[in-house]
């Protein structure tokens, strides 16, 4: 009897290892067929359209996903249409496509076109409000504005400017050349330009700066091309370059590289890519200036969402801007390492 | 009652390999339905994997016609394209069920919203162009059908995109698919080890489990055949000896009855008839009226021999005459008294035979003698059925033993008669033995009612 109570015990031990088995190798393959997928902190309940000129504009990319992030803890889907549609749609063809969409609000990289305008003053009309991130539409029904500010971000450069003269001993007049992104911007940068001197006159220390505006146009090649010929058809090259747009900023330092001119021009751009942080960490660019993203994304979708609750919103909302040097660009680069 | 407790552990056995099958088989039941479902799940999701392809596709082509009437009708104004157009329609809200339609933290599903509501502003800008046309305001209609195409060109796009990004889903759905059969398929491998393994584990459990049984039933058969060919044996003494005794015996009657001596004829007679019985007594079986008459016949041979001392009684359930027994069970154990029991015995000796009914039906027969007694471990060895290497080779060869506890008589002795109706009702409890300075008892209590088992 107690023989056979062992073979029992033996073999229920046996089938419940097969069973066991059996469940184990279940469970393996329900957890191998099926991935987790990202839950947002709260059901999502609202849908915004973000629309940008080239979201694969660094800056423009980390706007986008911190703008994402932050509207899923508010229970927001935010897309981005240029990820949607072919790249070859314009500005205006993703506004038109998003509007279509109805979304409940959308993002805009705004200008001060027409056509853009019209479009703006549509989705208004059809009870999509837009608001105008980083460039403004000023003629058109937008709900409201956010950047970083054109003032803020000349005096930002003009600090840049005071502190590089400083660290190459440099004194009196200056020549900087000021690359504006857009002809259709140049109006919005004047103030930041203005801003800048400014800044330079009033804590330079007898520094002065005798600036040249160059317009990049619209593009990548054709912004290259501009840079290229201005800073090699003059005799004597700016002492300073300043750069508004992340692609200018790119262009300037391929074309420096490019004619092995890096160190006899004080560049001083608006990028975070990988690239520029790298040239600002090995000192060959001497600073970047770049948009909280982070706050102004933040204060995107706390704007549409109050605006969409109570129908009021602040017209325009101003974002700070951050100072990349050589020793905060090392530091994020090595933040990124690890 | 040996056959039933035969068929005990047959049933036990029985019972077991019952066990062990329907285990298996419920093992195997279990693995095989899990196996069956899981096949059939897997099958439905790869036929489901890229069924929203199959759909956007379908929307497409609906998208499509819808544009196609639309020019038509613009361009011809028949009513055939704007029948088609509002069929075609009709089908396009269809098929554009299955998409989501409200906000969700998936791109898949925002994109699915974005095509059912670009979808709702194309179908509008097309009816208003169909209006328009219809209003004949050509400036109008044209302007929309520009508006239309080129919502027309984005609602496409979108689903273009929705299709691709589908179709990225599903493809690493279908690998994780892939790779899920190929996990089932591992895991079924394994499982099927795993019962082959447990299958040889209970084929030797099992044969453990019924190694003992065959192994006692294997002793026993043994056990028996040395018995058949002590007999055989026997029987070849006998035929040897029965040949003369009985041409003696013969001519000894003949003699006496020529002589007319009646109790010469008699006795040689009775003598005749007890060795004609041990001869002629083949089979295993005999009755017990058959048995009672041996011991008649063997009283009256030792009445003779010893003058008549020996009193010889006899009390018999009648009932019980025509009861199966073995054979040669109870002449030795009177041929026990007469040779041990009275040895030393002076005065009345007595030998009793009693037969009668005992508890569940059981037959209760009895030898007992007034002689000297046995002692109390010449019982305890006798009743062991034990035997010594000595004594078992002896035995096939019916020589004499030595001991209180051997007796002789043509190889039959008293354990002798223990050892095999123990084999025969296998049973141990068949043999009584009661002794004491005034006699000794012998009881056998042997099951009444049985069958026949080819043990």
């Amino acid at each position: 009897m107690k023989k056979q109570g062992k073979i029992t015990t033996i073999y229920s031990l046996a089938v419940l290892l097969l069973l066991l088995v059996s469940a184990c190798g279940r469970a393996a393959q329900n957890r191998s067929s099926t991935g987790t997928p990202d839950t947002p902190d709260v059901p999502v309940t609202a849908h915004y359209c973000l629309v940008a000129e080239n979201i694969e504009d660094y800056q423009w990319r980390r706007l986008f996903l911190s703008t994402a992030r932050e509207g899923l803890k508010q229970g927001v889907f935010v897309e981005a249409m240029n990820d949607d549609l072919p790249t070859d749609y314009t500005k205006q063809d993703l506004l038109k496509a998003a509007i279509a969409c109805k979304p409940d609000g959308i993002f805009l990289e705004g200008d001060n076109t027409e056509e853009t305008a019209a479009l703006i003053d549509k989705a208004t009309q059809e009870g999509i409000p837009v608001i105008t991130l980083m460039a403004d539409a000023e003629n058109s029904s937008r709900i409201c504005h956010i950047e970083s500010g054109n003032y803020h971000l000349g005096r930002a450069y003009g600090r840049q400017i005071i502190q590089a003269a400083k660290e190459l001993n440099l004194t009196g007049q200056q020549d900087v050349l000021v690359i504006v992104d857009d002809a259709l911007n140049r109006q919005n940068r004047s103030s930041a330009i203005s801003a800048m001197m400014e800044v330079v006159a009033a804590e330079g220390e007898g520094l002065s700066l005798n600036v040249n505006t160059e317009t990049a146009e619209e593009g990548v090649f054709t912004s290259a091309q501009a840079i290229r010929i201005r800073i090699l058809s003059v005799d004597r090259i700016p002492d300073f370059i300043i750069l508004f747009s992340e692609q200018d900023t790119l262009n300037a330092y391929q074309v420096l590289v490019d004619y092995n001119r890096i160190g006899d021009v004080t560049m001083i751009g608006c990028s975070s890519s990988e690239t520029i942080l790298n040239a600002v960490a090995r000192g060959a660019v001497h600073s970047v200036i770049v948009t909280e993203e982070e706050e102004l994304a933040k204060n995107a979708i706390e704007a549409m969402e109050t605006f969409r609750t109570t129908g009021h919103v602040s017209e325009y909302i101003a974002a700070d801007t951050i100072v990349i040097d050589r020793e905060v660009a090392e530091r994020m680069m090595n933040e990124d390492a690890q | 009652m040996k056959t039933r407790s035969e068929s005990l552990k047959k049933m036990k056995l029985r019972s077991r390999i019952l066990f062990v099958c329907a285990v298996m088989f419920l093992v195997s039941f279990f693995i095989t339905a899990r196996n069956v479902l899981q096949t059939r799940s897997l099958t439905e999701r790869m036929e489901e994997s890229f069924l929203t392809n199959r759909q956007l596709l379908e929307v497409q082509n609906g998208l499509q016609q819808i544009e196609t009437d639309v020019e038509t009708f613009l361009n011809t104004r028949s009513n055939a394209s704007l029948e088609a157009y509002y069929e075609h329609v009709r089908t396009y809200e269809e098929s554009i069920r299955f998409l989501h339609t409200s906000p969700s933290a998936t791109d898949s599903d925002i994109l699915e919203k974005n095509v059912v509501r670009m979808s709702e502003s194309y179908l509008a800008i097309a009816d208003r162009a169909i209006s328009e046309k219809r209003g004949r305001d050509i400036d109008a209609y044209q302007a929309t059908f520009v508006e239309l195409t080129e919502q027309f060109r984005f609602l496409n796009a979108m689903i273009a995109t929705l299709n691709n990004r589908q179709f990225e889903k599903n493809a690493i759905s279908n690998d994780a698919m892939l790779l899920s059969a190929q996990n089932a398929t591992r895991s079924q491998m394994i499982i099927l080890g795993l019962i082959a393994l447990l299958g040889i584990f209970l084929i030797i459990m099992l044969g453990r489990m019924v190694d003992p049984i065959e192994s006692e039933i294997h002793e026993r058969e043994i056990r028996m055949e040395t018995q058949v060919k002590d007999a055989e044996l026997k029987y070849l003494r006998a035929q040897i000896n029965p040949h003369f005794l009985f041409n003696t015996l013969n001519a000894g009657t003949q003699l006496a009855m020529m002589e007319g001596s009646d109790r010469t004829y008699q006795y040689l007679h009775k003598v005749a008839d007890f060795y004609r019985y041990l001869v002629r007594e083949e089979g295993a079986v005999t009755t017990l009226q058959k048995e009672i008459e041996i011991v008649d016949d063997f009283m009256y041979i030792i009445n003779v021999r010893y003058g008549g001392d020996i009193a010889y009684e006899k009390d018999i359930d009648e009932t019980l005459l025509q009861g199966d027994v073995p054979s040669m069970i109870l002449q030795p154990l009177v041929e026990n008294c007469t040779k041990h029991g009275f040895a030393e015995k002076e005065g009345e000796k007595t030998i009793r035979l009693k037969a009668s009914r005992g508890e569940e039906n059981e037959m209760r027969l009895s030898v007992s003698d007034n002689g000297g007694g046995m002692s109390k471990e010449m019982i305890e060895k006798v009743l062991s059925g034990e035997e010594n290497e000595a004594e078992a080779s002896n035995a096939n060869t019916h020589t004499a033993q030595e001991g209180a506890d051997s007796y002789t008589r043509g190889g039959v002795g008293l354990r002798n008669v223990l050892r095999r109706l123990r084999m025969y009702y296998n049973k141990e409890d068949v043999m009584e033995i009661t002794s004491s300075a005034e006699g000794t008892t012998i009881l056998l209590k042997l099951p009444l009612a049985y069958e026949e088992t080819d043990v």
